[in-house]
């Protein structure tokens, strides 16, 4: 597997910050998420999701608690943090404004 | 990330910083629950359990690659890595101990000079006024007609600023002051200042014990509590024992009687850097401790003004509100001049400068030296840091095989460089930390050079200047830098070189011929011209500095220094100043001339070579029409016997005589310049000159001497006896020629406890010590600037050895081949020196080139010799060629003398 579909630099950070806003969750469970959300189209190696992970932890974007899960395993989750979701607006709206933009180029009329 | 943050995240870097273990321990429990999930996974999908764990492990990309990127998330690993790095650097470095030791102690040497020099500049220039809010307050000066800035003003000059400006909280002078203090049975000098009443306040300094001078204390004849002193921590100590009622009790002071009113606390000593005075007293009170005709006369410049901006004013905007009254500030202080002198007085400007770190004569004299010097021990440094490179360049050689295995299994480039870059940084602190023991030692040694050229100023009453040496923050973090700089600047080259080689390709080659990199002594072949650029400045600097003190020492002053000694002493207390105090002199004359060993003593007002004297426009009559700037002339007081002592020729006419005295006509001696200026062509023994409206009948004319400073020409001279001095007798010198080297002050002593008990004891120096010290500036440049160039010279040789000693090394093959066909020792020396030659000759031109282009900011700094002298360089060439031949010669005569079966077999 190549890297992330080479996802837009950054845009892994605004994916995971998104999943985790809707609810905590472990980093199994987010990969699940991310795949499942996307359609395939976007997919974070195992590997590389760790990294980004904990990334956002550092940044004290989100925070992690051991916790239990319903098979009962004890799992790492995370969830958002008030800075997270001010993250999480700021990246939001800065995509939007991208997306929008490039949409408008793209859809340009050739004469 | 926006600052606020930090307090959600510095607890993360910290719990990842010490909680290591337990971080590890999560982060594999994290990876083994995803691992065993994408297993489960897999074997749902209908694998063995030994396959799925496996694409589990695919999956992930590198577990052990994913955990480390992990950790690099963390952004503490730099610190885990710098430590794991110094241990292993330390390990490296105690394996050689050869090399660390020279690494070391040649980067103390750099290191430590440009500390040294950089903590003198920090004690001058840098270090704030240990007062509240320093950066606040402001000097306030003029400048002369040339634009000098001039620190000096008079009392009505402070008073209008005074009243005129707006901008300050308030504006304090102050004017350095020596009290007379019976201590026991001897009258002594102490250290003070009289000190105008905002002085306290405005510096925002409280007494420990007692109040401060007030506004109240420093009136016209006195505040309402007579005279007041406050006293410093020290005296307080040593006169005091530091009691309590040392406050409210009596002092006796040039024989006013002042009450102690507080004790300052320990470290402070004003607004003036460099000195420390005991007692301040309020400036009215110069009425009583002087004769009060400064702060009465317009024309007398004794005071240092300062003051506070008003919270809210910027130095621009007080600068500018100042500007405006300053018209009227000149118009209502201008002093008593002439016409043309008070014209020029009232187009002077008022300017501010920061007075953030206070005033000191020493700083308009010394900052361009020290500029000078510091830019002389970057150079060094410079130096220091091209040989470590190329001392690094050769150990690359030996370390090659460790780096490539370590790039081999799988260290990442930048990883490996920082490791090395770490080494040269641990080389660069240590050789900081020695450098600051090296500096504390060294600054002091250079301190002398400043403190004696203070010493010798005045009338020999000169405060030795204390300065705060102590290495503060300043100097700890100018240290650091240099030495991180320093460490980057040597390490950085070798460490990306030692890391660029392909691994295979190196591994499999013999460290033999590793060894044969020619690019390598490529680098070093440039650096070493580089050095000997360098070295071509320092040289040339060197020689400049050496020549111009050289000249200094060497000239004539036309007074003969050896075995004369001078003994100021202060009458200035006496309440007589005319037969009373003549007949004191003439008494202490007559002791001194009886002593044994004493050959002649005579008297003198001004010692020569202090930078001060007495300088007026004589006129001859009839209206002579001699332009005045030719008809400045040096003026001094002298005794009888006065040229006999010095050594001082008298060409024509009579020297002075007993009979000269306050009733007798009024005579003159003047040296051979105004003879042959004022009198041209004639005899003018018996001709008269007019000074200050009285006409001096000449009586004799004496060989031409200095009299203010060295470096100055001739000037022309003369002399008056002291007994017909118009304004009473001043305080005069002693001099005294002995035969050899004899102590007459301990006598003198006895003989002046004796006649007069109520003067102080004087202080004795040698003419010679005078001469010395009036040259401190030369002698400080001379003998760093020389200790500097050899410095460089050495590294720079140590440096050509090194190369050709790699190159005989390296070519020991090849050499022994052509001795073997034939070659003649001459032309294997040539093979051998041929590219260094030519590397070290541009480094020689680009050296040149720099001298000529930077030799013009020496320039005022220089005697006798100019900034370009083409001797100086060629002689700067010629000994940096000296030091490289010497250095080349082992190296090529080992070469030539190769036995070529021998270098055969060893190929």
């Amino acid at each position: 597997m190549s890297k992330p579909s080479d996802l837009v630099q950054g845009t892994l950070d605004l994916l995971l910050l998104k999943i985790l806003a809707l609810e905590p969750l472990h980093g199994w469970a987010v990969s699940q998420r991310l795949q499942q959300v996307s359609g395939d189209v976007l997919r974070v190696s195992d590997g590389s999701l760790y990294p980004a992970l904990h990334k956002l932890e550092q940044e004290a974007w989100i925070k992690a608690e051991w916790k239990t899960t319903e098979n009962n395993r004890r799992a790492k989750f995370y969830s958002l943090t008030r800075l997270g979701r001010r993250q999480l607006e700021k990246e939001a709206a800065t995509w939007s404004r991208l997306s929008d933009a490039i949409s408008r180029v793209v859809q340009l009329q050739e004469i | 990330m926006r600052p606020q943050d930090w307090i959600y995240t510095v607890p993360l870097r910290l719990r990842s910083l010490f909680r290591r273990n337990h971080l590890e321990q999560e982060l594999n429990e994290e990876l083994q629950f995803h691992l065993q999930h994408r297993a489960e996974e897999e074997m749902a999908k209908g694998g063995g359990e030994e396959e799925a764990r496996f694409i589990a492990l695919r999956a992930m990309e590198g577990l052990a690659q994913q955990k480390e990127a992990c950790r690099d998330t963390r952004r503490v690993n730099w610190i885990e890595d710098l430590g794991r790095d110094l241990r292993y650097a330390g390990r490296v470095l105690r394996k050689s101990p050869a090399f660390a030791s020279v690494a070391v102690l040649s980067l103390a040497l750099g290191i430590g000079a440009n500390a040294a020099v950089f903590s003198l500049i920090n004690a001058l220039l840098l270090r704030p006024l240990p007062v509240p809010a320093p950066e606040r307050l402001v000097t306030i000066f003029t400048r002369t007609e040339s634009g000098h800035p001039q620190h000096s003003l008079t009392y009505a000059l402070f008073e209008q600023i005074a009243i005129q400006s707006r901008v300050f909280s308030g504006v304090f002078a102050w004017s350095g002051h020596k009290f007379q203090m019976r201590a026991g049975s001897d009258m002594v000098h102490v250290d003070g200042a009289l000190a105008s009443g905002e002085y306290f306040s405005m510096l925002g300094v409280s007494a420990v014990i007692g109040r401060t001078l007030t506004p109240a204390d420093d009136q016209p004849g006195g505040g309402k509590d007579g005279p007041v002193a406050v006293i410093s921590d020290g005296f307080w100590s040593h006169q005091y024992q530091r009691k309590a009622s040392a406050v409210g009790s009596g002092l006796t002071l040039d024989g006013v009687r002042f009450t102690v009113i507080g004790v300052m606390p320990p470290g402070f000593f004003g607004a003036e850097v460099g000195t420390n005075p005991d007692i301040w007293a309020p400036l009215w009170m110069t009425t009583r401790v002087d004769d009060g005709h400064c702060i009465a006369s317009r024309s007398c410049w004794w005071l240092n003004v300062m003051a506070r901006l008003k919270p809210g004013i910027s130095q621009e905007q007080a600068q500018t509100a100042l500007k405006v009254v300053t018209p009227q500030v000149m118009q209502n202080a201008v002093p008593d001049w002439g016409e043309a002198g008070q014209k020029e007085f009232l187009r002077r400007p008022l300017s501010l400068a920061s007075g953030a770190n206070g005033w000191t004569e020493l700083r308009s004299e010394f900052s361009n030296p020290l500029a000078i010097l510091m830019i002389l021990v970057g150079v060094v440094l410079l130096i220091a840091c091209a040989n470590m490179a190329n001392l690094l360049l050769a150990r690359a050689s030996a370390r090659h095989r460790e780096i490539s295995v370590r790039l081999a299994v799988g260290a990442d480039r930048s990883r490996v460089v920082r490791q090395l870059l770490t080494e040269c940084l641990l080389l660069s602190v240590l050789g900081a930390i020695v450098g600051l023991l090296f500096a504390r030692w060294s600054t002091r040694l250079l301190f002398g050079f400043l403190a004696s050229k203070r010493e010798g100023s005045g009338l020999g009453f000169g405060q030795t200047p204390a300065f705060d040496l102590h290495p503060d923050w300043r100097v700890m973090l100018f240290t650091l830098l240099a030495a991180i700089v320093s460490g980057i600047l040597f390490g950085l080259m070798p460490a990306l070189r030692a890391t660029r080689i392909g691994i295979s390709a190196s591994l499999k080659e013999r460290v033999h011929n590793v060894q044969r990199d020619p690019t390598r002594i490529g680098i070093a072949r440039w650096l070493l011209a580089a050095q000997a650029a360098l070295s071509v400045l320092l040289v040339a600097g060197a020689g400049l500095f050496a020549g111009s003190l050289f000249h200094l020492l060497t000239l004539n002053p036309g007074f003969d220094p050896r075995n004369v000694t001078i003994i100021a002493i202060d009458t200035d207390k006496r309440p007589q100043k005319g037969a009373p105090l003549i007949a004191l002199y003439s008494r202490l004359l007559e002791r001194l001339n009886a002593m044994p060993g004493v050959k002649k003593a005579s008297l003198l007002w001004f010692t020569p070579l202090t930078e001060s004297g007495w300088d007026d426009l004589l006129d001859i009559p009839p209206g002579t029409a001699l332009p005045k700037d030719q008809r400045d002339t040096d003026i001094n007081l002298v005794a009888p016997h006065y040229f006999e002592v010095m050594g001082i020729a008298v060409v024509s006419g009579r020297d002075f005589r007993d009979s000269d005295n306050s009733v007798s006509e009024k005579v003159g001696i003047i040296n051979e310049l105004a003879a042959r200026k004022l009198f041209p062509h004639t005899n003018p023994i018996g001709r008269e000159v007019i000074l200050e409206k009285k006409s001096i009948r000449i009586v004799g004319v004496v060989a031409n001497t200095k009299y203010m400073d060295l470096r100055e020409p001739d000037p022309l001279t003369l002399y008056l006896p002291y007994t017909q001095a118009s304004d009473g007798v001043p305080s005069l010198s002693f001099v005294i020629k002995t035969s050899g080297d004899v102590p007459i002050y301990p006598e003198f002593r006895a003989a002046l406890h004796e006649i007069a008990p109520d003067i102080p004891v004087g202080i004795a120096k040698t003419m010679q010590k005078q001469v010395n010290d009036s040259l401190g500036r030369e002698r400080l440049m001379a003998s760093l600037s020389v200790f500097f160039g050899v410095l460089a010279l050495l590294l720079t040789s140590i440096g050509l050895y090194g190369i050709l000693s790699y190159t005989v090394a390296r070519r020991t093959g090849e050499i022994g081949v052509r001795i073997a066909l034939g070659a003649r020792p001459p032309n294997v020396i040539w093979l051998v020196v041929r590219e260094t030659i030519s590397h070290i000759a541009i480094g020689i031109v680009t050296g040149i080139v720099v001298v000529l282009a930077m030799s013009r900011l020496v320039a005022s700094l220089l005697y006798g010799i100019r900034p370009n002298d083409p001797g100086n360089l060629v002689l700067a060439v010629l000994v940096l060629t000296g030091f490289a031949t010497l250095a080349a010669y082992l190296p090529a005569r080992r070469a030539s003398r190769l036995d070529p079966m021998l270098a055969l077999r060893e190929e």
